[in-house]
């Protein structure tokens, strides 16, 4: 039997059943389809890795001007933290996650005595940021932050304030791409 | 005149009364017209300009508080000519006005805010500076933040129309005029604290509350003083604290009852909130061992107290209460103790005499005060004693009645009256001469008459004589009288049983000891509850003696020095906003509230305490406190109080005894509540051994907050403040010495 009597033999098979079942099912049977995305699978495998395995890589990601990361307290640059306990970040945000107490201070300034983030509540939806009106609270652009025990999960004042004092360059450098970009 | 007009506002034709304001026309049909100077319990002056509308036919737009209403006006609140008006005011206002908003105290509730969002511009077109007015000091509990000043005056026409004390002014002009005391003395009313409420913006703020919270930050709970038998109506701001549950109040504001106190609060009752928060609070039970006290459990003083209980012979057992005490406490404690066979139990501790005191609840209502064409106050510094009803009296005179009173000291009072000054052993005479005049016709008292009878006459020996004269006297014409007895709920203990007089709803006749009887007697055990033996009874020396040598369970709020002096054991307490409750109002009006914050530490709420208590002992009580709250509605909702027993009426004598008090304590110091509230002791100070008075006239050394420079003393009357008491001594013949 030569090789053209086969093909021709296989070739009237398949008229035959694409006749009988339709060509839908044909190409069922034939894994047209899925040899199609085994295609996909096949180029990609061949294509540069974008993929980055956080956390064991990704440590030089590039990050906008506006990610909401980790909240933080601002002072000015007299030391001064710039809260003034006017508790409108409290009201606005959707999680419930802000809890503030405040008094008037010895030099009679308004000032908070509790304040409080719980990071198992809030969502980094950054609204207290917008609420704001001294740019005291904001989201800085750190994203490495994680709280292992419960009870923890509660940023007092001074954490806050002392993340403020950390990331002040980056929150600045952020500011500045922001309103320029 | 009660015919009614038609008008047209924004295209809407309304009836109104020929005299009304358009601004309250305006008002009533939903029309909400901006304001700032117009409040409807002040005189207008439509200074501030911002509730200019357009009426048709007139060509420039016109104050609508200062417009009445007539018959066929055209009104636009809404045309281009009322908008660019609001909108051009608004734009002045805002000249000045610095943008304080964020740490302002009055953010979220402020009448400019709403106004500049409502019908301001938007925009700014002023870049000049502003104008800063240094600020002044107003004392401890008002603060002023004069920049936020807006000039409408109603803090100055409060003064002057309402308190009667004009202490604000309005002084300078133009870019300098601004709200002054004139002379830098600071808010001394004792309503002050009104003008908080009353200030648009955020020029005047309560200074306890400075910065403490938001207004939209707040959980509001009704509830009511408790410090006058008015019984003002209040609202209790309160905030969770941190995370354990626990709230506080943060703040009271005044709740418009027009019947009681028409939206005005007492600075008392304002203030005293801060008292909860005192460190002096007790917050676990206290136990004296030897000559040392303590902490202790619930457990083991209750199982003391347990022990004491059955092994003690209950005639010996006395029982003082406050008249804090709410109706449910008072019932229940008063049920435990009568049915262990404890008769003995009093509630007027103010007493100086041994003799019944016929509290009923009075038919006159607050607003009905000037159908009465004399007023006599008998002994009473109504002013300070009930500020809310002075106020009242205030306008009954403006309507035409005349006031007369009767005691020791001519206070200094808003309104004009007549004095007659007594010395204070001759009070009960004086009466019987006002009421039965030596020469018949002659000065004697016509019309329908109102007694009001205070203090100085119920701490009075004669007191007994006094109230069956004018009972005698009432019951023969159409007049009235009232007793203005201390405390928020004097009336309802007597009515649940807390007397030696009556049982429970006055079902039955009691013979127990009075709190006069018990100081001369010894007893056993004594029970007092948020009783402090120095400053809430009348006689603190023979309290003391007492309390010394009998085994003194005491309940209360407050660990002070002159418990520990005299107690074994102290149950902290939780104080009225703390529990749920009732109180009686002169009127006998039920008014109830619901727990508005927690209590500090372990303190209890009454109720539980002689619950627990009564299931100790085995006693019935109420299963719980919904439970004893529905007894107490359904007992006192059928409550029959019994008659009063006439006694003969005949004319007193002058008392012989040297000393005579004629004061409780100074308005500031009635309870343990406000005792410890700091701001208003500041505002108020106590300063001891301080001679006021000379005998002859009026010169008065010292300043004291219930006396006042001018007030004038009976000659021959000599009253001090010692410790936080108030006596008159006069020169008298010497007797026992007996401070009675
Ligand atoms: S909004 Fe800003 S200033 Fe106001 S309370 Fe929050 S952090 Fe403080
Ligand atoms: S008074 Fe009103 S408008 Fe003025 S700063 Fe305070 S909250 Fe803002
Ligand atoms: S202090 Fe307040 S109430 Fe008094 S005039 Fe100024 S804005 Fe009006
Ligand atoms: S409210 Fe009418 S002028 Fe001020």
């Amino acid at each position: 039997m030569n090789i053209g009597a086969v093909i021709a033999t296989l070739l009237f098979f398949l008229i035959i059943t694409w006749l009988v079942i339709g060509s839908e099912q044909l190409k069922r049977y034939l894994l047209v389809d899925f040899l199609k995305g085994l295609g996909v699978t096949g180029r990609a495998f061949w294509r540069r890795k974008i993929t980055q395995h956080y956390p064991d890589e990704g440590e030089e990601l590039p990050i906008s001007p506006r990610f909401k990361g980790a909240l933080a307290l601002r002072r000015y640059e007299n030391g001064e933290e710039r809260c003034i306990a006017c508790k409108l970040c409290e009201s606005i945000c959707p999680a419930l996650a802000i809890t503030i107490e405040a008094e008037e201070r010895a030099d009679g300034a308004r000032k908070t005595t509790r304040f409080d983030i719980d990071t198992f509540k809030c969502i980094n939806c950054g609204l207290c940021e917008e609420a704001c009106p001294v740019d005291s609270i904001v989201c800085t652009d750190e994203m490495h932050y994680s709280i292992l025990q419960r009870g923890d999960n509660i940023l007092a004042k001074d954490q806050l304030l002392m993340i403020g004092d950390m990331y002040e360059d980056r929150i600045q450098h952020n500011l500045r791409e922001d309103n320029d970009g | 005149m009660s015919h009614s007009i038609e008008l047209t506002i924004n295209e809407r034709v309304i009836v109104a009364k020929p005299g009304e304001r358009l601004i309250d026309v305006a008002q009533r049909e939903g029309i909400y017209i901006p304001r700032f100077c117009y409040h409807p319990k002040l005189s207008v002056v439509a200074s501030c300009r911002m509730c200019l509308v357009d009426i048709e036919g007139i060509g420039k737009t016109q104050p609508a508080c200062a417009t009445l209403v007539s018959d066929n006006m055209v009104v636009k609140t809404q045309s281009h000519k009322a908008i660019d008006a609001q909108k051009a005011i608004m734009q002045f206002l805002l000249i000045n006005h610095p943008l304080h908003c964020p740490i302002c105290d009055q953010g979220g509730e402020c009448e400019l805010q709403d106004t500049a969002m409502g019908y301001g511009k938007g925009v700014s077109e002023y870049s000049e500076s502003k104008r800063v007015v240094a600020d002044e000091d107003l004392g401890p509990l008002v603060k002023t933040d004069m920049s936020l000043c807006i000039h409408c005056t109603r803090c100055v026409r409060f003064g002057k129309e309402v308190a009667g004390v004009p202490e604000l002014s309005f002084i300078g002009r133009g870019d300098t005029a601004g709200i002054s005391t004139y002379l830098s003395r600071g808010l001394k009313s004792e309503l002050s604290g009104n003008v908080i409420d009353l200030c648009p913006v955020g020029a005047l703020t309560s200074k306890p509350f400075r910065f403490k919270g938001r207004s939209w930050g707040f959980k509001q709970q009704r509830g009511v003083s408790s410090h006058d038998c008015i019984g003002s109506n209040l609202v209790y701001h309160t905030m969770a604290k941190g995370y354990e549950n626990i709230t506080d109040v943060m703040r009271v504001v005044p709740y418009t009852n027009m019947a009681l106190n028409e939206g005005w609060l007492a600075d008392r009752d304002r203030f005293s909130y801060e008292g909860l928060y005192a460190s002096e609070r007790l917050e676990t039970p206290l136990l004296k061992e030897g000559d040392h006290w303590r902490q202790a459990s619930f457990e083991e003083v209750l199982t003391l107290i347990y022990n004491r209980m059955v092994a003690v012979d209950p005639e010996k057992v006395g029982v003082w209460l406050s008249s804090q005490m709410t109706l449910e406490e008072g019932y229940l404690a008063q049920h435990v103790f009568r049915s262990s066979g404890v008769e003995n139990i009093d509630h007027r501790l103010w007493m100086n005499a041994d003799v019944p005191l016929y509290q009923r609840p009075s038919s006159v209502a607050l607003g009905d005060l000037h159908s009465f064409d004399t007023i006599v106050l008998i002994g009473s510094n109504i002013r300070y004693e009930q500020p809310i009803l002075a106020l009242r009296l205030k306008e009954a005179s403006e309507k035409g009645s005349d006031i007369i009173s009767i005691g020791a000291i001519a206070h200094e009072y808003y309104f004009p009256y007549q004095c007659h000054l007594t010395q204070p052993q001759e009070l009960a005479m004086r009466v019987f001469e006002l009421l039965h005049p030596p020469v018949s016709g002659q000065g004697s008292l016509s019309g329908k008459v109102l007694f009001l009878l205070g203090e100085e006459a119920l701490i009075h020996v004669d007191i007994a004589q006094i109230q069956a004269m004018v009972h005698h006297w009432c019951d023969q014409s159409e007049s009235e009288y009232m007793l203005l007895t201390p405390g928020p709920n004097s009336l309802g203990l007597a009515a649940s049983g807390c007397t030696p007089d009556y049982k429970a709803w006055g079902a039955a006749k009691a013979n127990g000891l009075s709190y006069y009887r018990m100081l001369r007697n010894t007893m056993d055990v004594m029970w007092l509850h948020q009783v402090d033996p120095m400053q809430d009874v009348s006689d603190p020396k023979r309290a003391y003696q007492l309390l010394k040598s009998a085994f003194t369970i005491a309940v209360s709020a407050y660990d002070t020095a002159s418990l520990r002096d005299c107690a074994d054991v102290i149950l902290p307490l939780a104080l009225a906003p703390e529990t749920p409750g009732s109180y009686l109002n002169y009127q006998g009006l039920q008014q109830k509230f619901v727990a508005a914050s927690s209590p500090r530490g372990e303190a209890k709420m009454g109720w539980s305490i002689y619950h627990v208590l009564g299931s100790m002992l085995s006693k019935v009580v109420a299963k719980d406190y919904d439970t004893l709250s529905q007894d107490v509605d359904r007992a006192y909702g059928t409550m029959v109080w019994p008659d009063i027993e006439q006694v003969p009426v005949e004319k007193p004598k002058v008392i012989s005894a040297q000393w005579m008090r004629v004061g409780l304590s100074s308005w500031v110091r009635g309870d343990g509540l406000v005792r410890h509230a700091a701001a208003l002791q500041q505002a108020y100070p106590i300063e001891e051994f301080v001679l006021l008075a000379e005998t002859q006239e009026a010169s008065i050394e010292g300043q004291i907050t219930n006396l006042k420079y001018s007030d004038t003393i009976a000659p021959g009357t000599l009253v001090y403040e010692r410790g936080q008491v108030f006596y008159a001594e006069t020169m008298g013949p010497l007797d026992d010495g007996d401070v009675s």
